[in-house]
């Protein structure tokens, strides 16, 4: 009988970290947050070039644009509002969305540090 | 898609003068549209009609048995008002040129301008582009992924495309935005 494939969450890891796109060719049940950041890499750097009139979207199967922003954002009203103008200011995006991912990090790391969070 | 036999024509198309009655197939190459869509063009109820278009006799006219002529100096007219500006309808040609991971393998058409950079794809520019462009600039033949390894004109263009190759084939779209992002850093 043959199993269905199910890689690991390592597995699936290790493929997105050798071919960042490859995340969207992957089904979007196996997205994480940490997932679409290790691809966020490669995919900033060509969206911070891509002229104003570029469509991402229009690359992907329906909705799969969106939803990778909202994961790697963490917030579905942010990814809709960086992804909303129209033409787009891509690199202004790609900065805004680096800003955000940085004052998240900041915040999740004085979560994490019990003495920051007494002083 | 478009085949080195249309190329040709188009080039030889171009030497011709306006006045050069053309048939309804050299017509079809030279606004690189099918044919049945020229025909579709000349319908009386038509969305979007064509090209001034002659049929037995006098420019203008019409009658259902006789041979349909184009002139040359009509099309290269409807091409400068119908411009296609519309980067929806670009971004569709670009999707069916590379519909598969497989066409990205296939040779297509780019352009190599003066400087040695290459300059976007054949396929993309206009009629009107593509005579002040025959000349002056190469015409050289590239998968899509040898194509992005060179030093592009633009650099929105190359990155427009790369996107697409990388969501075509992951594998090798990573391995050339990592390059690319290395030559970048150097």
């Amino acid at each position: 009988m043959n199993t269905p494939f199910a890689p690991s969450r390592d597995e699936i890891r290790a493929r997105v970290e050798a071919a960042p796109w490859g995340i969207f060719h992957l089904p979007v049940d196996c997205w994480t947050n940490e997932l679409a950041l290790v691809a966020w890499r490669q995919v900033r750097f060509v969206l911070a070039r891509v002229p104003s009139d570029f469509s991402p979207e229009l690359y992907f199967e329906t909705g799969k644009w969106e939803q990778f922003l909202e994961l790697l954002c963490e917030s579905a009203i942010i990814a809709t509002l960086l992804n909303s103008s129209n033409p787009r200011n891509w690199p202004s995006v790609v900065s805004a969305i680096d800003d955000h991912l940085a004052s998240k990090d900041a915040s999740d790391k004085s979560e994490q540090l019990p003495y920051f969070s007494v002083l | 898609m478009v085949k080195i036999a249309d190329l040709e024509a188009l080039e030889l198309l171009a030497r011709l003068p306006d006045d050069v009655p053309l048939t309804v197939s050299e017509a079809a190459i030279f606004l690189r549209v099918s044919k049945s869509a020229l025909d579709k063009m000349r319908r009386p109820d038509a969305a979007n009609p064509g090209p001034v278009y002659s049929q037995g006799g006098a420019k203008g006219s019409s009658g259902s048995n006789q041979k349909v002529v184009y002139f040359k100096g009509d099309l290269k007219a409807w091409l400068v008002a119908n411009r296609c500006s519309d980067t929806l309808e670009a971004a569709k040609r670009r999707g069916q040129l590379f519909a598969t991971a497989a066409d990205l393998l296939d040779p297509e058409a780019f352009w190599r301008n003066t400087a040695g950079e290459i300059a976007g794809l054949v396929e993309e520019t206009s009629v009107v582009q593509f005579f002040e462009q025959l000349g002056q600039w190469e015409i050289e033949w590239f998968a899509l992924g040898d194509a992005l390894k060179e030093q592009w004109a633009d650099q929105g263009e190359q990155m427009r495309y790369l996107w697409l190759f990388s969501s075509k084939s992951p594998e090798s779209g990573s391995l050339l935005t990592e390059q690319l992002m290395r030559q970048v850093n150097q």
